[in-house]
């Protein structure tokens, strides 16, 4: 809730609310938060207290009821659909609890896709798709198709896609989620290894004491609200 | 498990809906089918009878009597009959008009006598016969006096009376032998034969006369008597014919059927009846050759429906198939946790049979009132209606809905019954082994169908023929199989591509292309469906062009009609009312040297105008025209004579014989008509003692005196004579008013196996005050004259000998005949060399016959040139654009009957008897583009919910609505673009290789010019439009719903 001059993202009196009446769901109300640059933010909360929701809006993947969402210094929440679908392919990537792979293509090319939409030439692409595979330590399963992926690799190969197109800010719900615990210590390193090597920002919802632990900070939501920054070892 | 059923059936109406619309549509095709099958036939078959023309649905006999009376091996009960066959008649008219039942019957006789002899008056014995025409007003056209109303009493043909010098009011006899006193007969009046009124029953054909009557003798006839008298007459009977016309207009289909079946057992119930009391009982059918040719069409019609069923039914149960793997992979989630919670696959078989049971029962009642409906909109539209209840009921058609809906139900249960679920993305080995067996099978299926069709002749009768039947879906199904086989290697192509290139939409697309193997079933059903409907078009233009083809090979012009009994002048009328080109026609069977076969064996003769061949000849060669194949045959030496004026011509005969020796001629002039036509005019007998012996006779205007016949006879009696002699004889012909047309005279070839009574040395014409004078001259042996007649031709052209003819490509094969060789053929006795100028694929209006085509003028001469006067105009062609209203014109003139080209033709292809084919092809191509589209419905619906939660994905990435959107339809327009186009190809394909196979004829025999293929890329464009059109009116909105769907709750949901 502290204020940072320079922020890559600036969350301020935030509400995001689903439905209307006796069955309106209020996700979140008021939240502040700002994100320094290069900073790795646990987000914490059990589930349905918005964590998701909140990354949603910061991604440009919703809009906010009432607010202001600012990544970069760019107002997300008045974004048209291009300057949303231009965010997430220039400055925010997602890592998703489901991994979010298309199930057709192979470790390679679902890491090449955010390339492809740069329409980056072909020689570079694959260079930098072996690069991050190799980085996330996917080498030998580059022509391997999701399904013949351990849920781990999966994840892996979501990481690898996220870091791509070199975007400012990693968004990633719940990425230990659906992973056993040893899998997902080493994909909580991976994520905390890239964003020190990369310089990017990275706001992780989970509540993975571990994750938490490796976070520069950690914020609560409870019920929508963002109740108190946690320290962080 | 009946709960849960219910749940899932609520919660996926609308994939379930899909469905049991194409169950319904499936089950209502084939039953419109069965319904075309079993209920239309009747009622094509009522109205191709009751529509037929009179002639071909009467029924007939001829009963026969020995040609004498003092034949000892004669059974008396047959010499009984011939002296009084009232009671075999009486008999005879029971049996033939209880052959229609109830229906109103017309019985018509024609009753003739043996051969008498007419009083000789010291000349050549002359034979004439009696006859009763029933009601002689409908056989022949009084021109002088009256018909005969007592004993006594006769009428004589026109050309009779002239020849034999009798007269109304003048009189002759009768006589069982030659120089007996005879019956004595009273002329009482002369007639001409009408045409198309039974003069084939007629010994003379109503010619009236024949000078060389059984190869020898000149005969008469038929002397007319009063109706019922011939009895009474005392003469034997010959011949006895009786014919009854029903009157069927207002025939049900089931008093035809009960006419048919009588009909068919007729000849036989005739036979034992009367063959025991005459000579020969021949029995004449036309209705039941009528029926007969009816049934066979039902046959070839029930074929090419039933064939349309099948397509149908493999169309249905593939989008069936299509819709149940659909929702069994929609319901693979549900499945699984079953299964993981114990349930066993024979649970899961029994909730898809429960829920297939289920659609089947409401599938039953809308598929049988689709099938009714469509088939009364169906029977309608091609002329058929109105069409109520099948006589037999609805039995059938709901047990073959309900048949073809139980199969489909069962095939909604196939996707439930493998052990184990495949893996989404990569077909297992074991199913690619499989599916490439069953396509190797079937191709080998196809194959075989496809030699079987190819080497197909004759279809089995009235019944459908299964080669017909299965043939055509066999090749289609292997052709859809196969079509399917390149698609992948197409995809792995594009997929390469794909890799290589920088954008994301088109390479996403080619992957889902390549790497989503759940379209196949799709694709099979949209190639299978756009080649039934492309092949549909094509074999329906294909087929009907070949009927037109067929009818205009069966009539070999734009209008025929058969020759007057006198044919000079019939050409004119015919001009007048088509203002077509006319052409006079012999068209006979011959005699072709040792081969003298009838009925279909017969060897044809058609003889026509072939200067201008293209304006008159119709029906298909395979190569070039009518012109071409007929050039040569026509004669360049031009035909002079003497050119008549007015409607009558005034002949002087006159003349001198040496040797003082009493000699009469019988002049006959040979007349053209300004069409062509050439006939005998017998102008009288006279003797030759110098006088100027005035002769009249009618001509038509116009006519041209080609040739001139005198026959000598020698007057007086042999016993004058003591020694031979060889008597200088002229003969001058002058004839008023005329002028003399340029050309050169000659006389006949001699007939040199025959001995010569007189011999014509010279023959001249010239110009005279009168008019135009021909002289005869040469000389007569006596007493030779005294046995023999001393026939002489003088020809207003050069005698031809060699006739130049095409042949048909059966005669040739049968006879082993090539150009340049020689045959030799009858005419009558009359036999005339032809040399073979070329071989055509059939000679028109004889398409299946071993056949002769020749010019008629070079014939006609070649005839005349040999001594033969006997008229060959059997018909008249005329060729060109013909009124419509021509053919009634004609026969409301009593020119007829009339055939055309264009209303056969509209027979073939529109006729009732066809109508259930073509009203069946247009139903698989709006059920094959239903089909389609449904399947593509089914398969996009699925696919695209699918492929949501993906193009949520790639907008998280970033990708824009645009490049999603255009990913999404470019994958879509692949899968069914590339399968219609290939479906196309395949329609074309079949329609090129098996589409003339199936064009077979009415009669199941292959057609006769082979049928072309015909593709109407209208229709076709037209087809494949629609179909395209159809797809994208689904694909568009499913995958902008697609898109606007993928948002963050589709994201949720993901993560959930």
């Amino acid at each position: 809730m502290t204020g940072h001059l320079g922020a890559a993202v600036r969350v301020r009196g935030v509400h995001r609310t689903f439905g209307q009446g006796r069955s309106a769901v209020h996700a979140l109300r008021g939240v502040d938060l700002d994100v320094s640059p290069g900073e790795l933010v646990a987000l914490v909360g059990r589930s349905g207290s918005g964590k998701t929701t909140l990354l949603n809006l910061v991604g440009g993947l919703d809009r906010p009821d009432e607010g202001s969402v600012l990544v970069d210094d760019v107002e997300v929440a008045t974004l048209t659909e291009d300057g949303q679908d231009e965010l997430r392919r220039d400055r925010v990537a997602f890592v998703f609890q489901t991994f979010g792979l298309i199930p057709v293509l192979t470790a390679a090319e679902n890491v090449g896709l955010p390339l492809r939409l740069h329409e980056a030439p072909s020689p570079q692409r694959e260079r930098r798709v072996e690069l991050l595979l190799e980085l996330v330590g996917l080498s030998d399963h580059a022509l391997q198709r999701p399904d013949e992926l351990s849920g781990g690799q999966q994840q892996r190969v979501a990481i690898a896609r996220a870091l791509a197109a070199s975007p400012r800010l990693l968004v990633a719900d719940e990425p230990t989620g659906q992973l056993d615990s040893e899998t997902g210590l080493s994909v909580m390193a991976l994520i905390r290894g890239v964003v020190e090597a990369e310089g990017m920002t990275a706001l992780v919802a989970t509540h993975d004491p571990v994750m938490i632990a490796l976070a520069d900070r950690a914020v609560h939501l409870v019920d929508g609200r963002l109740v108190e920054d946690v320290g962080h070892g | 498990m009946g709960e849960l059923v219910r749940r899932r059936g609520r919660a996926q109406l609308g994939v379930l809906a899909a469905v049991l619309a194409v169950m319904v549509a499936g089950s209502a095709l084939v039953g419109v089918c069965v319904l075309l099958t079993t209920a239309s036939p009747q009622r094509a078959l009522q109205l191709a009878i009751v529509h037929s023309p009179d002639a071909d649905v009467q029924v007939g006999v001829a009963i026969g009597f020995p040609d004498g009376t003092d034949d000892t091996d004669v059974d008396a009960r047959v010499t009984a009959t011939a002296a009084d066959p009232s009671a075999v008649v009486a008999q005879a008219s029971s049996l033939l008009t209880g052959t229609f039942g109830d229906l109103p019957t017309t019985l018509t006789t024609w009753s003739s006598t043996i051969m008498q002899y007419l009083p000789s008056g010291g000349g050549s014995l002359r034979l004439a016969y009696l006859a009763d025409l029933g009601v002689p007003d409908e056989r022949g056209n009084l021109v002088d006096g009256r018909w005969p109303t007592a004993r006594g009493e006769v009428a004589v043909p026109e050309s009779a009376a002239k020849a034999l010098g009798l007269d109304v009011g003048s009189s002759t006899t009768l006589a069982a032998e030659p120089g007996d006193r005879g019956t004595g007969l009273a002329v009482v009046g002369t007639f001409v034969p009408r045409p198309g009124a039974g003069w084939d029953e007629d010994p003379l054909t109503g010619a009236g006369t024949s000078q060389n009557y059984r190869g020898f003798i000149p005969a008469y006839g038929p002397f007319v008597v009063a109706p019922g008298g011939l009895a009474t007459s005392g003469v034997p009977f010959r011949r006895v014919s009786l014919q009854v016309q029903p009157d069927l207009a207002g025939a049900s289909a089931a008093e035809v059927a009960r006419a048919g079946v009588a009909a068919d057992a007729l000849e036989g119930a005739l036979t034992s009846a009367l063959g025991d009391r005459a000579q020969n009982v021949v029995v004449d059918l036309p209705f039941a050759r009528t029926l007969d040719g009816a049934r066979e069409q039902r046959g070839v019609t029930s074929s090419g429906v039933l064939a349309v069923a099948l397509l149908g039914a493999a169309l249905a149960a593939t989008a069936v198939l299509l819709a149940a793997r659909m929702i069994a992979a929609r319901r693979a989630p549900e499945a699984a946790l079953l299964v993981a919670r114990g349930a066993s696959r024979g649970r899961l078989v029994a909730q898809a049979s429960a829920e297939a049971a289920v659609l089947v029962m409401l599938c039953l009642v809308p598929a049988t009132v689709l099938a009714l409906g469509l088939f009364g909109l169906l029977s309608g539209a091609v002329g058929l209606g109105p069409v109520g209840i099948p006589e037999g009921g609805l039995a059938p058609l709901v047990l073959v809905v309900t048949a073809v809906a139980l199969t489909l139900g069962a095939l909604l249960v196939v996707p439930w019954l493998r052990s184990g679920p495949s893996r989404a993305g990569r077909e297992d080995r074991v199913g690619v082994v499989a599916r490439s067996g069953a396509d190797l099978l079937l191709l080998g299926f196809a194959v075989l169908a496809y030699l079987q069709l190819r080497d197909h002749g004759v279809a089995t009768g009235s019944r459908a023929d299964p080669a017909l039947v299965v043939g055509p879906v066999l090749c289609l199904l292997a052709g859809a199989a196969l079509a399917l086989r390149p698609l992948p290697l197409l995809a792995r192509r594009a997929d390469a591509r794909a890799a290589a290139a920088r954008s994301l939409a088109l390479p996403l697309a080619a992957w889902g292309v390549a790497r989503r193997p759940q379209g196949t079933a799709a694709a099979f059903l949209v190639v299978l469906a756009t080649a039934c409907a492309t092949f549909g078009v094509g074999f329906a233009a294909t087929w009907a062009q070949s009927a037109r083809e067929q009818a205009a090979a069966t009539v070999g012009t734009d209008l025929a009609v058969p020759a007057h009994v006198d044919p000079l002048g019939g050409g004119a009328a015919l001009h007048a009312a088509t203002g077509g080109r006319v052409s006079a026609v012999t068209s006979r069977a011959v005699a072709l040297g040792s081969r003298a076969q009838q009925g279909d064996q017969a060897v044809r003769l058609v003889a026509v105008d072939t200067r201008d061949a293209d304006g008159l000849l119709r029906g298909r060669l395979p190569s070039g025209g009518w012109t071409a194949a007929t050039a040569g045959l026509a004669s360049a030496d031009p035909v002079g004579g003497v050119q008549l004026t007015g409607h009558s011509a005034e002949l002087v005969v006159s003349g001198h014989v040496g040797e003082d020796v009493p000699m009469n001629v019988s002049v006959t002039v040979v007349l053209q008509d300004p069409d062509g036509a050439r006939a005998a005019v017998a102008a009288g007998t006279v003797t030759l003692d110098d006088a100027p012996h005035p002769l009249a006779l009618a001509v038509p205007s116009g006519a041209r005196v080609v040739a001139i016949d005198a026959q000598l006879t020698a007057a007086g009696g042999e016993q004058d004579l003591d020694h031979d002699v060889q008597a200088p004889y002229v003969v001058d012909v002058t004839m008023r008013d005329a002028t003399l047309a340029p050309g050169t005279w000659s006389a006949a070839l001699p007939a040199t196996t025959d001995y010569v009574a007189a011999s014509m040395e010279s023959v001249t014409a010239a110009e005279v005050a009168s008019g135009v004078r021909v002289r005869l001259e040469g000389s007569a042996s006596l007493p030779g004259l005294f046995w023999s007649d001393g026939v002489l031709t003088a020809l207003a052209f050069r005698p031809v000998d060699d006739v130049p003819v095409v042949v048909s490509a059966r005669l040739a094969d049968e006879l082993g005949l090539a150009v340049g060789d020689g045959v030799q053929l009858s005419l009558g006795v009359t036999p005339v060399q032809a040399k073979v100028r070329g071989v055509v694929a059939y000679v028109p209006s004889q398409p299946r016959a071993a056949a002769l085509l020749a010019d008629e003028d070079t014939l006609s001469r070649a005839a005349v040139s040999h001594g033969s006067l006997d008229s060959l105009t059997d018909a008249w062609w005329v060729g060109g654009a013909i009124p419509t209203t021509a053919a009634a014109a004609l026969e409301a003139q009593g020119i007829g009957p009339v055939t055309e080209r264009a209303a056969v033709a509209h027979a073939s292809v529109d006729g009732p008897l066809r109508a259930a084919q073509r009203a069946a092809i247009a139903l698989l191509v709006i059920a094959a583009l239903a089909l389609a589209i449904a399947g593509v419905v089914l398969h996009s619906t699925t696919a695209l919910d699918a492929r949501e939660v993906d193009v949520a994905r790639l907008r998280g990435l970033g990708a824009s609505r645009r490049t999603v959107r255009t990913s999404v339809l470019a994958e879509q327009a692949v899968l069914t673009g590339l399968p219609i186009l290939a479906g196309a190809l395949l329609g074309a394909l079949a329609c090129w290789a098996v589409g003339p196979l199936l064009a077979i004829s009415a009669e199941g025999l292959p057609p006769v010019p082979s049928a072309a293929v015909v593709w109407p890329w209208q229709a076709q464009g037209a087809t494949i439009l629609a179909l395209v059109l159809g797809c994208a009116v689904v694909i568009v909105p499913l995958a902008a719903r697609a898109v606007r769907r993928a948002t963050i709750g589709r994201l949720r949901m993901d993560a959930a």
